[in-house]
């Protein structure tokens, strides 16, 4: 029987191919050139090639040997990325001071020990403090606050 | 005397009001980002990076390496106080350090790994002073062949040492070369993998990948086990000081230490953690005292400290002599030397000798600010580690992006650092390790021109890598050592 272990290293590997070859079919499209004068194609097509052959190996390796499986903190993942989201989406469109608070109330769903007031307070805190450090003090051309 | 008339343009150049502030606000902030788990120097950097654009290219870097260096020390109390290495390098530190601690004798832990890490930064540095001007002088005669083999060499000793094993680092390495490969072509203008998106036209930056990479993937990594409840810990801090006899026992350990330090910190892709590893596993093999190891003996924390600093000194040794970094860090350090138009080289330690030798000064005056300042704020650092995480990880994340933003004002690279983020994420799951990616990613557009000016020169023919003595040297070690990791990465499975 196949194990999950030896199945999530496959697939590390196989999604590596699919970028190797993806640089390969991409760099075919341009000029190679020869090695004496190089065209933009020729050192990314050699590189595709060594990617792909290498994570070949990979997968070919994870199912040959013995794996272990690496615990997936699925929420701790979920929420820092809607963090990151978060913070893109609003500063666009309000402005980077509620953009910084928004993200730290959506990172902090990774954590279900803080009440949601304290998180508020948090998300107060830090955007007032990213308001005053980098807007007030650093002088950085950022737009605090913005009407969309 | 050559020397000292360098040192005194070092000095004037460390000396200057603004230097000085940047070396103390650098060292003060990187301890302060080490004592914490969860971000390491790398991230720590990556984060300051475009704080650094707006400074002088010399402050800039004097900050940069004190926030490296200094959270190299702080890494360490977090081993003894917590059994959690705030720092990879400070992992080993926690086998001794925090047996002393359960034994009421933190204070005494803590204060000698400041001790260690002082003897060790300076002869880390003294041999820096001597060893990169000698080292300088070779690569002078270095054409783009030889470049481009040291390169070779540096990429295979990166992925080497990845835990992962070598198959994986090497692929990690290539992949890294391939990204830096996305963006115009400076030889022809032509767009490489850019989809027509013009954000993508000058390739992704050093700063998204770095904090893609390292910093959104360490903080989802870094939440679970971070947000368990810690057991609270009961230091007595009584004494500082050690007994006359560890004093006496501590020299050897010290000296030894800063000595294996220096040699692989020196070494393109070893780095610190291999550097205080391999001190502590031969302290451990020649200390009189070695029956103790593991039950909180001095020179257990003494060694791997002490090689630890020296390390993080004289991995600047490759980097700006020969615009090799030797660890990830140093990589972001060589971009940030980029970024601000000095090409790190040879030519360095002549065009910027300020640069240079300002550099090594504040070396000299950063590791006593971490002596005279950390001794007195053990306690406030001790009492940092109580800060709960689930105050700090959002903050790291608002961080991150605000430092992105401020690079270029731009949404689109924010963006981008999700991507890596994620991408990160999934690396870490499917056991690849980031580090070499990094590395490939710096070097990889060097890398492409050094070889392109290599086969123009020899009409096409690859034979000139081989037939350049010097380039051939490198191409046969990094050969041989490609050729060991991958036997001893067999044998593993063997056993």
């Amino acid at each position: 029987m196949m194990s999950a272990a030896k199945w999530v290293n496959g697939i590390g590997g196989l999604l590596l191919l699919a970028l190797g070859l993806f640089f390969v079919s991409q760099s075919l499209d341009m000029e190679l050139g020869t090695a004496r004068r190089m065209g933009p194609g020729y050192f990314p097509l050699v590189l595709g090639v060594i990617v792909s052959i290498l994570s070949a190996a990979v997968v070919i390796k994870a199912f040959v040997e013995t794996a272990t499986i690496e615990p997936i903190d699925l929420r701790s993942f979920a929420a820092v990325s809607a963090g990151v989201v978060a913070f893109a989406f609003v500063t666009q469109y309000f402005g980077i001071v509620p953009a910084a608070l928004l993200s730290v109330l959506a990172s902090s769903l990774a954590d279900s020990r803080m009440s949601f007031g304290r998180k508020f307070l948090l998300a107060v805190c830090v955007s007032l403090a990213v308001w005053l450090i980098f807007i007030i003090a650093l002088q950085l051309p950022f737009a605090a606050f913005r009407m969309p | 005397m050559d020397l000292l008339n360098n040192l005194a343009l070092g000095i004037e150049t460390a000396f200057s009001p603004t230097n000085l502030l940047f070396c103390f606000v650098g060292v003060t902030l990187g301890t302060f980002i080490g004592v914490l788990p969860g971000i390491g120097a790398l991230a720590a950097v990556a984060m300051l990076l475009p704080v650094s654009f707006h400074l002088e290219p010399a402050t800039a870097l004097v900050m940069l390496a004190g926030v490296y260096y200094g959270a190299e020390y702080g890494g360490s109390i977090a081993s003894i106080i917590l059994n959690i290495p705030g720092t990879p390098s400070a992992s080993i530190t926690c086998l001794d350090g925090h047996p002393m601690a359960q034994q009421g004798r933190a204070g005494v832990a803590l204060f000698m790994t400041a001790i260690a890490s002082f003897c060790g930064g300076i002869m880390g540095v003294l041999v820096m002073t001597l060893l990169s001007p000698l080292l300088s002088a070779v690569a002078l005669s270095f054409g783009p062949t030889e470049y481009f083999s040291v390169m070779v060499l540096g990429l295979i000793a990166a992925s080497i040492v990845s835990q992962s094993g070598a198959l994986k680092g090497i692929l990690m390495v290539t992949v890294g070369v391939m990204l830096s490969t996305v963006g115009v072509d400076i030889n022809t203008g032509v767009e490489r993998f850019t989809g027509d998106i013009i954000e993508l036209r000058d390739g992704v930056s050093l700063v998204i990948v770095a904090m893609g990479l390292f910093g959104i993937s360490e903080v989802v990594i870094s939440i679970h086990g971070n947000l368990i409840e810690r057991k609270e810990y009961k230091i007595n801090f009584a004494s500082f000081l050690p007994k006359r006899d560890e004093w006496v026992r501590s020299i050897g350990p010290v000296l030894r230490g800063g000595s294996i330090g220096s040699f692989f910190g020196a070494l393109p892709g070893t780095g610190q953690t291999v550097a205080s590893y391999i001190g502590y596993a031969i302290e451990k093999r020649v200390s009189k005292n070695s029956a103790q190891f593991g039950k909180g003996a001095i020179e257990g924390v003494m060694a791997p400290e002490s090689a630890n600093n020296a390390a993080a000194q004289t991995a600047f040794i490759p980097t700006l002599t020969l615009g090799i970094p030797g660890s990830t860090t140093m990589a972001l350090m060589l971009g940030a030397l980029m970024i601000h138009g000095i090409i790190p080289g040879p030519k360095l330690m002549t065009e910027h000798a300020d640069l240079f030798w300002g550099l090594i000064v504040s070396f000299l005056i950063g590791n006593v600010l971490l002596l005279v300042l950390n001794i007195p704020l053990i306690g406030i650092w001790v009492r940092l580690l109580r800060v709960p995480y689930y105050l700090m990880y959002p903050t790291i994340v608002v961080l991150i992006c605000v430092g992105v933003y401020s690079i270029n004002n731009s949404i689109f690279d924010i963006w981008v650092t999700l991507v890596f983020g994620v991408m990160g994420y999934l690396m870490r799951i499917f056991h690849f390790e980031p580090a070499p990616l990094l590395i490939g990613f710096v070097l990889g557009s060097m890398i492409e021109e050094f070889m392109r000016r290599s086969l123009l020169l020899s009409r096409g023919d690859f034979m000139v890598f081989l037939e350049r003595p010097i380039s051939a040297g490198f191409l046969l070690t990094a050969a041989l050592v490609l050729a060991w990791a991958l036997w001893s990465s067999f044998k593993a499975q063997d056993d």
